[in-house]
């Protein structure tokens, strides 16, 4: 008789169990943050009066495009990071900045190919 | 039980049967009993697979914006001319629940929010129709009225981001295009969109010059080019029996068509689009941006870029679809695709799967539900035997069966708000089986009784008191149904799921627990005695009731007692011992920061705020990845769509949502994370000048801002004022006042062209090819698409003069327009370009100009610092002399500067006036039907002196919560625990005073009748209080409902060993009083 009674109460508790199985699973640890080389590149501190009524004006040799967004790297903490801008006109070798620098920025120059949003920049004294 | 009140009661049982002994005389040895029990473990196991899940039950709330545009039109002119006969226009319109207007800039648009659970589809034809049929009244110069219903089910349930370091947005974007067009075929789906990116076109770069050298002007390319691009079916041809369509035209199918588009003729020759323009085919502007960081608790390959340009696929999922089986579907689908469509370097991440959050949500409280089962049936098991708990055990899953497939049937959804319900009922639902089985048991311990006229007469008997018992619990649920707003549809379930639960209960304890207790009960000599012979607890109880029934002095002490306890328990809200609070807050998986940069801020600018915001996120561990978007929203959610999110589009809006690991590996919930971003968020802000919230997921309705003053007044510029004071010198000096915002915009600047019209006029120019050139040139124009067969969205040929050639004002001066005479005539000769302030959009709520000044909570509850902010106003007059005049519920009047609290103090106050309400009705429905069954007014109110005497153990139970978690709070779930308690407290004092009766009409006398009852129902009642409280213990840790569980701990525990010696003594007292009295009347 006895067992009779405890296989329906068996039974439920094997159903409940199954669907708190269905959902288990342990979750993966968190990959640990890349550790990028630190880069050797010259830069160029920006000094644009913030009274004045021109534009501040860039190398234009510090200017990428990165995922499709114009803009620089600016030294910051000791890694480059990017900060989007919005570029006007060009004035010979410089170009224009209409938006996105207040113009008391250090940009990274040299080759930006391999600058990441991060990269630890050591500065190349010219 | 004692022998005298079975005599009495077996008197006349076999003829008169009542419900409960004829519903058991049926089952109890029948064949469809076992049909039940199969049919219910079917059903239900079909409803907990099938059932749509969800995390919290669906708020239905139809709503539209109704869009006017009339250019030109100055805030101040939308307001007369729309918005206000617009609003006066749909306030009439049958089911409306509030209208919003605001006036802007040559466009107004007024939401409309029907009452919460109005048919959507009803509600829509009604506004269309109203519409429609007041379309004779716009004033001229309007545009035909947009509406735009905002609705519930196209908040997409997933989102699947892909990003690249590699690839540029443009390029993602079309990778995109090409997974979405497979996801889309996931079964269930139904809006899908995507965001980030930026969609092919047909850039056309003007060069200014040398249009000027050929004598071009916009207008003239653009006459030139919509002429062009239109292919047009002509007709068809009929010839040896077969028709050809003819279809004539010259749609322009690529960029070098456009490019070779003749557009004017210069010296007797073409002047080709390209001469004068550079055409591109690719990307156009940036207008927003979408990206995607990752936190230190991201599991995937990382990217050596702190954050990189995303697209994200956002998929909705169709009305009365399972989330979880959509999100599964979605997700195979993806697997399946991903290595044809997404080229290796992409990085595809879910951040947005409310299919997997519902599940996990239901299956956790699933767990809770079965650690509730497990710990009870230890407990009848200790009580009981193992014999009759396993009788009563079984009957759990069969209720909690039956209870979902009924839920399934009406259309319900398995939620966290329905399984609250089952687990508040588990302690309630083995109730009535247990007595069923104790009364059988008792039945059969008599010698030579028949085991089947046993079981039936033993149900018999108990069936009316148990009938009883059961209604009034579902008498106490029954008018949350009457909850008004928001909050009424997020606990429906409860008064749904609980009732349901009982009858099914009863129904079970009536049938199956008979039917099973008929075969497998047996009596074993032990438990006979143990059964029988009164433990310490019976003697204990007996010793002290005894007293107290001889002693009136002592008596009087304890009921002194017990009202001096009381008094102080009600004065512990008073002493702020106990805190209220709507609700408190959840520990969800994800939460929003808004960013608002003052009026007038370049997409640059803010995106630089949004890195510094990433910056922040990437310090904090359980941070998995983050979302950034600016100039736009992010994908649209529940408590974003009610809050209005969507409207904010432009370059100084920005929203990041950001996604934490699963909460079961997180140490810290969402709300200490948010809390201690707080401080870093600040000092951003006052670096940047932006204004930054930290936006958590509510835990019930959403509200646009937890605190919200709105302030109305006759002068709309005063009103401007009056909410900076209220802003800066109330809501900023109140503390955990915290993401301080108001609706006023900054002063922006704005150039105004001012045509000279007499200038114009004889220059031949028209000022509307002044207006259409400037758009032109400054927002650029879309004229048509190219026709390209393959493309899977829309290429338009974008007109636009290059981002460097339109910098200052005085590039607009280069602007020229060419008049009939083929002269051309620049802007400067005919127009003023005038810097000017921008003017202001203008805010109505239900036909009323407001201002609001909102802020959120950093710890607390709402309610204190709306009570404090109050009261400070309430005795102080504001920098300028006004006064204020403050309401919590209803407009004040328009004639004077008043303040209404809204957010979620109102929906407190609200929930809290009809929980109150209904637990009135709750009472009175209680007392109404035991009169009916007592036969007496004075008896029910014995009876129901339980009820008080829960607040004696609940408010000192969310005391002692505040004291070891700090921040407890009594909320909108434990006032649903205080109307449960109603009804299971008059359960048990219902069957001691039936006992009591039972054991007078035996012949005891008055004292020895109350004492034996208690001293019997002592263990029965002492089981269902455990049950409940054992039963309920699981929900504690729950941050949502906890309250609830407190409550119904706390209340339950007071009031049962409370209720054995007040109960009696009262009757005691009460009958002695009337023995007193006909005594006297006698003599």
């Amino acid at each position: 008789m006895g067992h009779r009674t405890t296989r329906p109460r068996t039974a439920s508790v094997l159903l409940f169990l199954l669907m708190l199985g269905a959902c288990g699973g342990k979750p993966p640890l968190p990959t640990p943050p890349l550790v990028l080389p630190p880069l050797e590149r010259p830069v160029i501190r920006l000094q644009h009066s913030p009274s004045a009524a021109t534009p501040v004006l860039i190398p234009a040799a510090a200017a990428v495009v990165f995922g499709g967004l114009p803009g620089v790297f600016v030294l910051r903490d000791g890694l480059a990071r990017f900060r989007m801008v919005k570029i006007g006109k060009p004035r010979g070798d410089r170009l224009q900045m209409l938006s996105g620098l207040s113009g008391n920025e250090t940009l990274i120059l040299g080759n930006l190919s391999d600058v990441h949003d991060g990269s630890p920049i050591t500065v190349l004294q010219k | 039980m004692a022998e005298p009140t079975n005599q009495n009661r077996q008197g006349d049982e076999p003829r008169r049967m009542n419900v409960a002994g004829r519903i058991t005389s049926y089952f109890v040895d029948s064949k469809v009993t076992i049909l039940i029990f199969v049919v219910a473990v079917l059903a239900g196991i079909l409803a907990l697979y099938v059932t749509p899940r969800e995390e919290n039950p669906q708020i239905v709330v139809p709503a539209a914006n109704i869009i006017v545009t009339k250019p030109g039109a100055s805030p101040k002119e939308v307001e007369q001319l729309i918005i206000k006969p617009l609003e006066s226009i749909l306030h009439g319109l049958t089911g409306v629940d509030r209208t919003y207007g605001i006036a802007m800039d040559s466009m107004g648009i007024v939401t409309v929010r029907f009452y919460v659970g109005q048919n959507r589809e009803a509600s829509m034809v009604r506004l269309y129709d109203r519409i429609m049929s007041n379309l004779d009244r716009m004033p001229p110069g309007t545009n035909l009225p947009l509406v735009k219903p905002v609705n519930v089910d196209n908040v997409p349930i997933m989102t699947v981001t892909l990003s690249s370091a590699t690839m540029d947005d443009y390029h993602l974007r079309r990778v995109a295009d090409d997974v979405l067009e497979h996801l889309r075929r996931v079964k269930g789906t139904s809006l899908t969109y995507l965001l980030g990116g930026r969609s092919r076109q047909i850039n056309v770069n003007f060069d200014l010059g040398r249009m000027h050298h050929y004598n071009v002007s916009l207008l003239d390319i653009r006459r030139v080019l919509e002429a062009t691009n239109v292919d047009i079916p002509s007709g068809a041809l009929v010839n040896n029996g077969t028709v050809s369509t003819v279809i004539a035209g010259g749609m322009l199918r690529n960029a070098s068509e456009v490019r070779n588009l003749v557009v004017s003729l210069y010296a007797h020759r073409p002047v080709y689009l390209k001469d004068i323009a550079t055409i591109t085919d690719g990307p156009g502007d940036i207008k927003y941006v979408h990206r995607i960081g990752y936190g230190p608790s991201y599991t995937g390959v990382r990217s050596p870029d702190f954050e990189e340009p995303a697209v994200t696929i956002a998929i909705a999922k169709r009305k009365g679809t399972n989330a979880v089986t959509v999100a599964a579907g979605v997700l195979a689908e993806l697997h399946h695709i991903r290595p044809l469509l997404i080229p290796p370097g992409v990085h595809v991440d879910i951040t947005r799967d409310d299919g997997r959050r519902a599940d996990e949500a239901v299956n956790t409280l699933i767990e809770h539900l079965t650690i509730a089962i497990v710990t009870v049936v230890l407990l009848l098991v200790v009580f009981l035997g193992w014999r009759a708990a396993s009788i009563v055990t079984i009957t759990i899953p069969l209720i909690l069966f039956i209870t979902l497939a009924v839920g399934m049937a009406v259309g319900q959804s398995i939620n966290r708000i329905t399984l609250f319900a089952l687990i508040l009922s588990l302690g309630l639902m083995v109730d009535d089986s247990i007595v069923v089985i104790e009364n059988i048991f008792r039945h059969y311990s008599k010698k030579g009784a028949d085991r089947l006229t046993g079981a039936v007469s033993a149900v018999n008997e108990i069936g009316r008191p148990t009938n009883l018992a059961t209604f009034t619990v579902i008498l106490a649920f029954l008018p949350m149904f009457w909850v008004q707003g928001m909050m009424g549809p997020y606990m429906a379930p409860i008064p749904f799921n609980v009732p349901v639960a009982m009858i099914t209960s009863l129904a079970i304890a009536y049938s199956v627990a008979p039917w099973a207790a008929y075969r497998w009960l047996r009596l074993r000599p032990l438990q006979h005695v143990e059964e029988h012979v009164p433990g310490w607890l019976e003697r204990g109880y007996a010793t002290v009731m005894g007293r107290l029934l001889a002693s009136r002095r002592l008596r009087l002490g304890f009921f002194l007692g017990i009202t001096l306890l009381m008094a102080l328990v009600l004065a512990m809200p008073a002493f702020k011992l106990v805190l209220f609070k709507m609700l408190p807050n959840n520990n969800t998986d994800t939460f929003n920061i808004t960013v608002d940069m003052p009026a007038g801020t370049a997409l640059e600018p803010t995106d630089r705020v949004v890195r510094r915001i990433g910056d922040i996120l990437r310090t904090v561990p359980d941070v998995t990845n983050y979302e950034s978007t600016v100039g736009r929203p992010g994908v649209i959610d529940f408590n974003g769509l009610l809050r209005g999110s969507s409207v904010k589009k432009g370059p100084q809006y920005a929203e990041v949502r950001v996604n934490l690991k699963d909460k079961r590996a997180r140490s810290e919930t969402s709300v200490e994370i948010v809390h201690s971003l707080r401080p870093a968020i600040s000092r951003l802000e006052a670096r940047t000048g932006a204004n930054i919230k930290l936006v958590e997921e509510p835990p019930g309705p959403p509200v646009r801002a937890t605190i919200l003053a709105e302030i109305y007044g006759p002068s709309y510029r005063k009103l401007r004022q009056i909410a900076k004071e209220v802003r800066y010198d109330v809501f900023a000096k109140t503390k955990d006042v915290v993401d301080i915002d108001d609706s006023n915009t900054a002063d922006t600047m704005q150039y105004r062209i001012v045509v000279d019209h007499r200038k114009a006029a004889l220059a031949g120019i028209l000022p509307v090819e002044v207006a259409q050139t400037l758009q032109a040139f400054l927002g650029g124009y879309n004229a048509g698409a190219v026709h390209i067969a393959k493309e899977k969205e829309p290429v338009l040929i974008h007109f636009q003069i290059p981002v460097p050639d339109r910098v200052l004002p005085s590039d607009l001066r280069n602007i020229f327009f060419t008049n009939p005479a083929g002269n051309e005539i620049s802007l400067g000769n005919i127009a003023q370009i005038r810097p000017v302030q921008a003017p202001k959009p203008i805010l109505f709520q239900d036909q009323r100009p407001v201002v609001y000044v909102t802020g959120e909570m950093g710890t607390g509850s709402p309610v204190y610092a709306v009570l404090h902010m109050w009261q400070y106003l309430r005795t102080h007059r504001l920098a300028d002399g006004v006064k204020l005049k403050q309401d919590f519920m209803s407009y004040p009047a328009t004639t004077s500067y008043g303040l209404r609290w809204g957010g979620e103090m109102r929906l407190t106050l609200d929930v809290f006036r009809d929980l109150g309400g209904a637990f009135a009705v709750a009472i009175i429905l209680i007392y109404v039907i035991l009169v009916a069954y007592y036969r007496s007014f004075a008896t029910p109110l014995i009876v129901m002196g339980a009820i008080p005497l829960t607040i004696i153990g609940v408010f000192p139970g969310h005391a002692i919560m505040d004291l070891i978690e700090g921040h407890y709070y009594f909320t909108a779930t434990s006032m649903i625990g205080v109307i449960a308690l109603a009804g299971i407290v008059v359960r048990n004092s219902l069957l001691l005073i039936d006992f009591i009766l039972d054991f007078r009409r035996a012949g005891h006398g008055l004292r020895e009748a109350v004492l034996q009852a208690g001293i019997t129902r002592m263990r029965p009642i002492l089981l269902t209080a455990l049950a409940i409280i054992l039963g309920t213990a699981a929900m504690v840790t729950d941050p949502v409902f906890g309250g609830l569980a407190v409550s119904l701990i706390s209340g339950t525990f007071a009031s049962t060993v409370l209720t054995l010696f007040v109960i009696p003594l009262v009757y005691y007292m009460y009958e002695r009083r009337q023995e007193a009295k006909t005594a006297s009347g006698n003599a």
